[in-house]
């Protein structure tokens, strides 16, 4: 919303001026000020123009709105050292309100509008929606969040920043046999988001069953449709499992935690990556502590890059910045550096960049981006302890 | 090629209004705009104020009134229920009423001091139970309650607020929808953006919803850091709406709970008015303009056409035609121009006519005078040729006279050269006498032939006097002691009387002077018998620079009568026909010297009675010469003697004489072969015999007469120097002709001098070379 602010000017500033507006010569401040103007117009570049496509609004619009600070912020941050080159960046934020056809139209808006890359979407389902429209039109997709198999392997013109591949329900899978000894777990999940919640289940259920787990029952919801919790818990618990894995948003991660500690506290909690963040701890109360979940970003982090990334965020927003928020900010930072070495900003050039160059800085780790555009990264299991993300090691 | 644009009344006058009328709207709309723009941004200023403050009234009223509302149902709570047996109809209705009764307000929560969800209004199986502790909103709250940030509705996705009171055993927790404050905000100003932020800088409530659905957060801006700190402020910053970026203005107020409001307008609202104000100054601009420029047409006509009028008048006046012309009444000064025109044709038209009539006069006059006039260049033509007819006689007459003088005095030459030779010789004292009065007779006919020479001279105007530094004392004793022999032979006693302070060194023509004196002495002792003859010389003024003298001739003598004194002084004329018989003379001596004073610019007194003697006095000015100046020449007047024995020089001189006169020739070689001892002496009768001896001999001096056959004694000077290159020998000129334009021209020709026939014998010695 505000992206600029002018100063007033006070009573002596304006004084100063109109006298030295008077000290000079008429003639030679009209011409000075035709001059400067011509120059200003002729040195003035267009600002570089982004899309943001992401969730902003309805009951899972909190990861939406989480990467779209992050990637306001790291775009003020930009724009403040002098933008790319002279140019700025101009931030276009659409709503896809996490419906795949009102992602089309928002997309094709944002391309019309002339933009080089889209930052987006933040549910994988939606990432997939949109991954021909990208193709048919040229348009570079960047997603923050979005990770599946599927979305991977393929060739398309999308780069993912979240590590995609199986490294989250490996550590799961690991955590729970190794450390844990679950031998039998219920799946909760919501197909709203289907692409990445099937693919997580499915490579869960594939490891774990190989690691010798039973899945006990797989109950799907939909986010959209007020799901009753109370009900989905109950259905996941009839075969009593040692724990249930939620792979749902952060608020619908919560609202399940709650009905699982009500009906049995004893039972083990997992979940995907998807519901990392603050969301979950300023709504999960007692519910999810003890709950296992695996993410790539470690919000206790000591790197540098990272504390600073991470005072500077809480300054400007007076909060604590998320894995979306992390995410977000790390996709333009990438963005940012490709474009740096772009001879004719397009958003194929832009892609091809980012896959030339390949490995990036990140505020943690090295971001390294495989040649089908998706992120190869390690994959942390963390437990909440205390209201907080506490990082574990499988021993 | 550049034209000057004509410079017309009219022109001025639209310029001059032009200039004044876009100053003037110039200057206005500045001012004005400056005002307004001042004011518009004042007002601006004013009512974002007003209305920032009255919508953080507004949202401080509505903030207390759910404060109040959750403070009634904490007090319910706590005075009608039993915290631990909530779940029953009377409190279900009346947590339902409070719904009914503030829309605003989504749900009520109990939770317990573990964070265990305890009720919920509207009822929610799933929510009852649940575990909120860790969460903000339980976090610090206090009896007075907490306000909560901005967060997603988890049921709804809206974003909400939460009210926390703090129960004695438990929490309650209201969710506010801001789904209401946010329409009553779009209500409140449709041309104001208003912002209300949280204590972190989110948007709460805002007349654009999609702020606060999009969680924006402003908390970097610097009017909100200010505001948030709690401080008022105003200032201008920048939005993004529809993709377009917006300039606002924008006053910040600090709400109780530490929350904002900010309500902003467009700048370009503050230039809205400044342009209206230009859009109509310019269409009053363009309307005073036409209006003006339609009225300096009309004036402009009014004052033109009556001068155009005027100007054919004057047209009509320029060409003759005096008829009174209809100048239209118009402005006073114009309409006296016309009535002055008016008068002044009139009064042209009657010189015209008086000058018609003065011009026939004339013409009549004229025609008399042109006749007149012919007569006049006739006569004119009559004069000029008697004058011409008079010039040539007076012509003819001069060159008579020059070459009667000429061919008397070669002859004079002859008798009185060989007369003086002949003196020399040895004679019988009879013979003496007779020769004495040959002489004598010869140098008296001499006097006479330059006398009548001078005469005609001064007559015609030829004579011109020299000036030059000359010792006035000398000259005076010198003209005096010629006649003191004479005198002394008719035993008259001679006088000379110089003033002392008569200076010596004056500036005059020694030779005029001399003969003037020498005239008058000798007319004293020729027409005195007995007695004395005296000559004083007296100053009768004088100055640095010149000096008046007087010179007075007194005799003794016959005296002259009264009425004949004038007389004398007339040519050919004496006193009275019996003196010529007894004292014989021409009568020219006093007439020229007269004429000479004359030339002076002085004339002869006379004082003289019959019998009584006579004073015949002049005066003269001279001007005095400096003391550089006082070496002075008095050769002219000085018979030079020969400085060395001419007999005895040693070396032999060959000398050349030439002229046509055999009887010349004769008596020139006789007077050399007499006086040098060592000579060659060549004869010739023409110029052409000269030339053909020098380019044969050498010679030291030639004695050339100007008129000579063949080649004259010019061309043979001029051989001599330019073609023969000769430049050692002397030329000494011999002529009978005294015209001095003689002297010059010989000098010209190369001459070394000039001597005149007759000659004396001193004069050609003085020209022979001095040999050691």
């Amino acid at each position: 919303m505000h992206l600029k602010t002018k100063k007033l000017y006070t009573n002596t500033e304006k004084k100063t001026y109109s006298r030295g507006i008077r000290m000079k010569n008429k003639g030679t401040v009209v011409v000075t000020l035709i001059v400067i103007f011509i120059l200003i117009s002729c040195t003035t570049k267009e600002p570089i123009k982004i899309g943001l496509s992401a969730s902003l609004t309805g009951r899972n619009a909190s990861l939406g709105l989480d990467v779209k600070d992050g990637v306001v912020f790291a775009i003020e941050r930009i724009n403040s050292k002098g933008g790319i080159k002279g140019r700025t960046i101009e931030l276009i934020i659409k709503d896809d309100k996490n419906n795949p056809e009102q992602a089309q139209i928002v997309d094709l808006e944002l391309i019309n509008e002339g933009v080089c890359t889209i930052i987006g979407h933040v549910t994988s389902e939606i990432t997939h929606s949109v991954i021909n429209l990208m193709h048919e039109n040229d348009m570079l997709l960047m997603s923050p969040t979005s990770s599946s198999k599927a979305l991977a392997e393929e060739d398309d013109n999308m780069i993912s920043l979240y590590p995609s591949g199986d490294g989250e329900q490996r550590q799961t899978v690991s955590y729970c046999t190794q450390v844990l000894e679950i031998d039998t777990v219920s799946i909760i999940l919501d197909l709203d988001n289907k692409a990445f919640a099937e693919n997580w289940k499915d490579i869960f259920v594939d490891l774990f069953e190989k690691s010798g787990g039973k899945i006990m029952d797989i109950v799907n919801f939909s986010s959209k449709q007020n799901p009753k919790f109370l009900e989905l818990v109950k259905t996941a618990l009839i075969n009593k499992p040692q724990a249930v894995l939620i792979i749902a948003s952060s608020i619908d991660t919560t609202q399940i935690c709650q009905q699982l500690e009500k009906i049995n506290p004893n039972v083990q909690k997992l979940s995907s990556g998807w519901a990392f963040g603050n969301v979950l701890l300023n709504q999960g109360g007692l519910s999810i502590q003890g709950l296992f979940l695996t993410n790539s970003w470690d919000n206790n982090s000591k790197v540098a890059e990272y504390i600073s990334f991470k005072n500077d965020f809480q300054q400007r927003f007076n909060r604590n910045p998320g894995f979306a928020e992390f995410y977000g900010y790390e996709t333009v930072m990438v963005l940012h550096q490709a474009l740096w070495e772009c001879r004719d900003i397009s958003p194929l050039e832009i892609k091809e960049k980012i896959l030339e160059i390949s490995t990036f800085e990140g505020l943690q780790n090295k971001i390294v981006i495989g040649p089908q555009g998706n992120t190869i990264g390690s994959v942390s299991m963390f437990k909440v302890v205390n209201n907080n993300f506490v990082r574990v090691e499988i021993p | 090629m550049r034209f000057r644009r004509e410079k017309t009344i009219k022109k001025e006058l639209f310029k001059t209004y032009l200039i004044f009328i876009t100053l003037f709207t110039l200057v206005t709309g500045v001012v004005i705009g400056s005002i307004l723009y001042h004011d518009t941004r004042k007002r601006i200023y004013d009512n974002n104020r007003e209305l920032a403050i009255s919508i953080a009234n507004t949202v401080n009223i509505y903030l207390s009134e759910i404060e109040d509302a959750v403070r009634m149902i904490r007090d319910n709570l706590e005075k009608k229920f039993d915290q631990k047996a909530l779940h029953n109809e009377e409190v279900d209705d009346h947590m339902r009423s409070m719904l009914k009764n503030y829309s605003d307000i989504e749900k009520i929560r109990i939770i317990d001091e573990n964070g265990y969800v305890l009720y919920v209004m509207p009822t929610n199986e799933d929510e009852m139970g649940n575990n909120l502790k860790n969460s903000p909103i339980l976090n610090a709250v206090t009896r007075e309650g907490k306000w909560s940030n901005v967060f997603l509705s988890e049921t709804s996705g809206n974003p909400l607020l939460t009210l926390s009171m703090k129960l004695r055993e438990a929490f309650l927790i209201i969710n506010i929808s801001m789904d209401k404050a946010n329409g009553v905000l779009s209500e409140i100003q449709r041309d104001s953006t208003i912002y209300v932020f949280d204590n972190i800088g989110t948007v709460v409530a805002s007349t654009n919803p999609d702020d606060v659905v999009l969680r924006e957060n402003s908390s970097n801006e610097p009017y909100l850091k200010a505001a948030l700190a709690g401080e008022e402020t105003t200032q201008r910053f920048t939005i993004k709406e529809n993709g377009k970026t917006i300039e606002m203005l924008g006053t910040s107020v600090s709400l109780k709970n530490n929350w904002v409001v900010t309500v902003s307008k467009p700048v370009s609202l503050i230039f809205d008015s400044i342009y209206s104000l230009v859009f109509i100054l310019i269409i009053c601009l363009a309307a005073i303009l036409v209006i003006g420029y339609w009225i300096m047409y009309v004036i402009g006509m009014k004052i033109e056409n009556p001068i155009e009028r005027l100007i054919a008048w004057s047209q009509m006046l320029s060409k003759g035609d005096y008829s009174q012309s209809n100048v239209e009444k118009s402005y006073s000064e114009l309409d006296k121009l016309a009535s002055t025109f008016s008068v002044m044709a009139q009064n042209i038209e009657n010189r015209e006519i008086e000058l018609n009539r003065q011009k026939e006069v004339l013409y009549a006059n004229n025609e008399e005078l042109q006749s007149s006039n012919e007569e006049t260049i006739a006569l004119n033509e009559s004069l000029n040729e008697s004058e011409k007819i008079a010039n040539d006689a007076n012509k003819a007459k001069s060159e008579f006279l020059a070459n009667m003088s000429h061919e008397l005095r070669t002859p004079l030459n002859g008798i009185l050269g060989f007369g003086r030779i002949l003196m020399e010789t040895e004679l019988k004292p009879e013979q003496t006498d007779y020769l004495s009065n040959i002489i004598y007779s010869g140098e008296r006919l001499l006097q006479l032939i330059s006398a009548i020479l001078d005469y005609s001279k001064i007559e015609a105007g030829k004579l011109e006097l020299e000036s030059s530094a000359t010792n006035l004392k000398e000259l005076v004793k010198r003209s005096f002691n010629m006649i003191v022999p004479q005198a002394k032979k008719k035993g008259l006693k001679t006088v000379l009387k110089i003033k002392d302070c008569v200076p010596e060194i004056l500036y005059t023509d020694p030779l005029r002077l001399n003969q003037i004196l020498a005239n008058l002495l000798g007319n004293s002792v020729k027409f005195t018998e007995s007695g004395k003859i005296e000559l004083i010389v007296e100053v009768i003024s004088q100055t640095d620079e010149e000096c008046k003298l007087k010179f007075s001739v007194r005799d003794t003598g016959i005296g002259i009568k009264k009425d004949m004194q004038k007389t004398i002084l007339q040519m050919f004329t004496q006193a009275d026909s019996s003196i010529t018989r007894k004292y014989g003379g021409s009568g020219l001596g006093l007439t020229i010297t007269n004429n000479l004073l004359n030339i002076m610019n002085s004339q002869i007194d006379i004082d003289s009675a019959p019998e009584s003697g006579s004073v015949f006095s002049f005066e003269l000015i001279f001007k005095k010469a400096k003391a550089q100046e006082n070496q002075f020449s008095e050769q002219s007047i000085t018979a030079v003697e020969p400085d060395f024995n001419l007999k005895t020089a040693s070396e032999k001189l060959h000398i050349i004489i030439a002229d046509d006169d055999p009887i010349s020739l004769k008596l020139m070689k006789n007077i050399l072969e007499r006086n040098l001892d060592s000579v060659s002496i060549t004869l010739a009768v023409n110029g052409q015999e000269v030339v053909d001896t020098l380019k044969q001999n050498h010679h030291d001096l030639i004695f050339l007469d100007l008129r000579m056959p063949v080649k004259d004694g010019f061309q043979v000077a001029k051989i001599i120097r330019e073609d023969l290159k000769n430049f050692d020998i002397k030329i000494v000129g011999l002529s009978a002709d005294l015209q001095e334009e003689n002297n010059q021209k010989a000098l010209d020709f190369g001459f070394d001098c000039f001597i005149t026939k007759p000659f004396e014998i001193t004069d050609i010695l003085n020209a022979i070379p001095k040999k050691p």
